[in-house]
């Protein structure tokens, strides 16, 4: 990364490209004096709150690093490295703390800091959430509070429970189950020895302190709920329920029409996010480093320093160990799934783990609706347990050079994304640079952008990077990825269905013709202020796969380049990987489109619908269609670099073949004319020394 | 308890969860998913059926004659890849079934069940994309448990057992076992959504 820190960003989900928005807009923001809460740099013109977000405190360092000259990307990447250091040092504060010994504080801090779960959220590019020390530091203060109550650390305990709310809201209510587990801590002690009234004042300074924050917080609650609206209750039906699966499925890929999505549906997804993001029984004895944070645990090495620490300080690690192992059962989500199953069988449904009882029954618990997040509880009290038994290790004497073996814990615990499970670390980095169109954009006429194919749904890193491309051109957008809550969404879909340009070009690749345009919407969003509309020939792969095969919804088929073309003109840039179109040369009479002449191949191998990968050795051919073939369209990637297939078209005995054109790392649209004249034969053919191994989709034949 | 003790039952434990424990009950979650769904049974139906001394109804009957025409071609699909193995590969496959990866299809909603669509993928990776028609089975090769054959399939395939001129054959079996399942997952939609109540158990 170093070589590259100004360039790419470690981790290639949504959640980067938003972040990088973010910190850019915020940097402008801070450059600007503009503190309004409404943007409508994206979502233009409905604009979008930027308390929606829910946390924005890490934002707003990496937006003052932007506003006072530090490249955007280069302060993502320091936020990302900071949020895995204090992580550690807060851990190790925990530990010495616990323990008064660097030593045993640094096996704490290896343990937190080099759990899967932190490279999950990094690679997903969830930094607020990486940024996770301010949880075993506000520990640390409960620890102290509790030792020895005074003003000060009552006050130190107060801030750092207020501060945690701006950062991350989720880690608030972590904190809060790290605050009531200490008060029930100290309630047990007193009741078991009634003379220990000190464990009662403990828990008094500790109820007052959480108070005192929660009222400090008050102003920004409000405000902060709009990140997670109203929550439904948990529906045992639903997780079982296939048919709700697959509309939770079709909504989430974007593929389920807008003009048919109404709040009952949109809150039924909500409610199943809780099952999607539950820790299954596997991913619980696999521990190891996933790229999915949704399979992320604190990991084998927290657990076997747990273990360990358990076993050799006992009594002193028990309260912790039992606050890991009730953090771990609360990550498992309200009903046990022990393969990770997306659907739940109906006998798992009917013992309700103790997530469900909280989620339905305690205040605000529901706020908490990704359960295998509780995971960073258990490894906060897993890292108090590795100091501790590191503690008690170190000062028995029978560790021979106690400091080497907490170094080579160190290089052990810190080079696991290298070689563990997924192996993040051997990830390649995602270049953050951005198509030349966007540079061009920069310097036209004023007016917003719509990115097309339109999506509801950040459906695709590709799809997803637009939002960060809008730091690069600096017009308007209406797309965004924040449309993830319902009511932004409903918003959206009132404005995009009563225009029939934008229905039309929501979700334009996976659409099927007919498709039709009225002049006059086209021309209502010329009045809205909108200009320019950007599509793409030249598409970065998805390599993620929680994107999976929602990759090829940005993937623009002949039928829709034919529409664009006949409804906005034709375009006034078009490099052969981006095309610019301007509203305001449009058609002014209505475009009806419907592709009659256009024919899908059903291939076997297509990775939209079986996801098979097409290899073909040299020389070796697939037959992909038998009859007349005018035009030959389809998106190509190729999997493996050096992969070289060639189309061959058989034809009234005359033979011919044409390169497919590839670029790895990206899909690429392929339009061949094939002019056959009677009844012709299309294969594809490996060409080159080695095995191709090529990704085609959306292919079709113009007859 | 000494400390040395205390050290010794430590990395014992560790070492028998991480090293023993945690990995045997994963191969056990991991080997239930390959298993797939349980067969469909249409047995509460049958006997309605046959109990019905009334009108029949005629677009059930004929959903569960589509239906039993499916399980026979499926099977007939899986007997004659097994067919072109041959009996040395099969012998070897079966002493390897052990050793396969992790299932990739074993919660794709995409899919009827996991090991076709894993054989396809790994046929194709490993010999190529093409493939030829695949001769009808013998009957005499229309016995055997259906799930064991097709793991020993999957085998033979991903550990290289099976030729480069029997894979195109073996690939294009495959495919048509695919489509089977493809055809016999939405009749069985359709008679699940039809009937639900006569399927209950």
């Amino acid at each position: 990364m170093p070589s590259l820190i100004g360039t790419a960003i470690w981790g290639d989900r949504f959640d980067a490209w938003t972040t990088l928005w973010l910190i850019d807009h915020l940097g402008e923001r801070i450059a600007d004096g503009n503190w309004s809460t409404v943007t409508t740099e994206i979502l233009h013109p409905l604009g979008y709150n930027l308390w929606s977000f829910g946390h924005m405190a890490l934002q707003l360092i990496g937006g003052a690093l932007v506003a006072i000259g530090v490249p955007l990307v280069v302060s993502y990447n320091v936020l990302l490295m900071a949020g895995i250091w204090t992580s550690a040092l807060g851990a190790h504060a925990l530990g010495l703390v616990l323990t008064r010994s660097h030593r045993a504080a640094a096996v704490g801090a290896v343990a937190f800091a080099t759990s899967p779960y932190l490279y999950a959220e990094a690679g997903a590019g969830c930094i607020e959430l990486v940024a996770a020390g301010l949880l075993p530091l506000y520990t640390a203060t409960l620890v102290r509070l509790i030792r020895q109550p005074s003003r000060s650390r009552w006050f130190q305990s107060t801030a750092c429970l207020a501060l945690i709310g701006p950062f991350n809201w989720y880690y608030t209510l972590f904190a809060g189950l790290i605050t009531g587990s200490m008060v029930a801590w100290q309630v047990i002690r007193w009741a078991r020895a009634r003379s220990r009234i000190a464990s009662l004042r403990a828990a008094g300074w500790i109820v007052l302190s959480a108070l005192v924050a929660a009222a400090a917080n008050i102003p920004l609650i409000s405000e902060a709920k709009r990140e997670t609206p109203a929550r439904p209750s948990i529906s045992a039906d639903l997780f079982v329920s296939e048919a709700a699966f697959r509309e939770v499925r079709a909504i989430a890929n974007g593929s389920h029409p807008i003009d048919r999505l109404d709040e009952a549906m949109l809150k039924r997804v909500d409610a199943m996010q809780v099952h999607f993001n539950s820790t299954s029984i596997q991913s619980l004895l696999r521990a190891d480093f996933a790229s999915n944070p949704l399979q992320s645990t604190p990991g084998r090495l927290a657990y076997a320093i747990g273990l360990m620490g358990l076993v050799i300080a006992t009594r002193r690690t028990v309260g912790w160990g039992v606050i890991a192992a009730g953090a771990t059962v609360l990550s498992l989500g309200p009903f046990l799934n022990a393969s990770g199953a997306l659907l739940l069988n109906e006998t798992a449904t009917a013992w309700p783990l103790p997530y469900y009882w909280a989620h339905e029954y305690i205040p605000f618990f529901s706020k908490a609706y990704r359960p295998y997040r509780i995971g960073v509880v258990a490894l906060t009290a897993l890292a108090a347990v590795g100091a501790i038994g590191g503690a008690a290790l170190f000062r028995s004497g029978r560790l021979w050079r106690p400091g080497a073996w907490v170094m080579l814990l160190g290089i052990v615990g810190f080079s696991q994304p290298h070689w563990s499970g997924d192996r993040p670390a051997q990830r390649p980095l995602a270049d953050a640079s951005t198509s030349e169109v966007y540079t061009a954009l920069a310097a036209m006429e004023p007016g917003a952008v719509i990115e097309v194919p339109l999506h509801y749904q950040p459906v695709s890193n590709a799809n997803a990077r637009s939002q960060y491309a809008q730091t690069v051109h600096g017009h308007p957008l209406l797309n965004t990825n924040q449309l993830i809550r319902w009511p932004d969404l409903l918003r959206f879909q009132g404005m995009v269905t009563a225009n029939s340009a934008l229905r039309t070009v929501v979700d334009l690749g996976r659409a099927s013709p007919p498709h039709a345009i009225d002049a006059r919407d086209v021309q209502a969003l010329v009045d809205q202020d909108f200009r320019w509309v950007v599509a793409h020939k030249r598409v970065p792969a998805d390599e993620v796969e929680l994107a999976g095969d929602s990759g090829h919804a940005d993937l623009l088929g002949p039928v829709a380049w034919q529409l664009l073309t006949t409804a906005f003109g034709d375009p006034v840039i078009d490099d052969g990987e981006s095309v610019l179109f301007d509203l305001t040369r449009a058609s002014s009479t209505d475009t009806r489109i419907d592709g009659r002449e256009h024919r899908a191949l059903d291939l076997p191998f297509d990775p939209a619908t079986t996801g098979f990968p097409l290899v073909l050795m040299p020389g070796q051919s697939v037959t992909i269609h038998e009859g007349d073939a005018a035009a030959f369209h389809a998106w190509v990637l190729p999997r493996r670099d050096h992969s070289a297939v060639s189309l061959r078209v058989e034809d009234d005995g005359v033979v011919r073949e044409h390169a497919l054109p590839m670029t790895p790392g990206f899909w690429q649209y392929v339009s061949i004319d094939a002019n056959t004249r009677g009844t012709a034969r299309l294969s594809l053919v490996g060409r080159g020394e080695d095995a191709a191994h090529v990704a085609i989709t959306a292919a079709s034949v113009r007859q | 308890m000494t400390m040395a003790t205390r050290i010794a039952l430590a990395c014992t434990v560790v070492a028998a969860w991480f090293g023993i424990l945690a990995p045997r009950l994963e191969h056990r979650i991991a080997t239930a998913t390959l298993e797939g769904p349980a067969p469909f049974s249409l047995q509460n139906l049958r006997d309605r059926i046959a109990a019905d001394t009334g009108e029949p109804d005629p677009e059930l009957l004929a959903s569960m004659a589509a239906l039993s025409r499916l399980q026979m071609a499926e099977e007939e699909r899986v007997a004659a890849i097994w067919s072109l193995l041959g009996e040395a590969v099969i012998a070897e496959a079966k002493t390897q079934t052990d050793a396969l990866p992790a299932p990739r299809y074993a919660v794709d909603p995409r899919f009827f069940e996991p090991m076709v669509p894993e054989i396809i993928r790994r046929t194709i990776e490993l010999y190529g994309a093409r493939s030829e028609p695949l001769p009808v089975a013998t009957v005499s090769s229309l016995s055997g448990d259906r799930e064991d054959r097709l793991r020993v399939v999957l085998a033979a395939v991903h550990h290289r057992l099976v030729t480069a001129d029997q894979a195109p054959a073996l690939l294009q079996g495959a495919y048509d076992l695919l489509e089977l399942q493809m055809e016999r997952m939405q009749l069985e939609d359709g008679i699940r959504s039809a009937h639900p109540a006569a399927l209950s158990p």
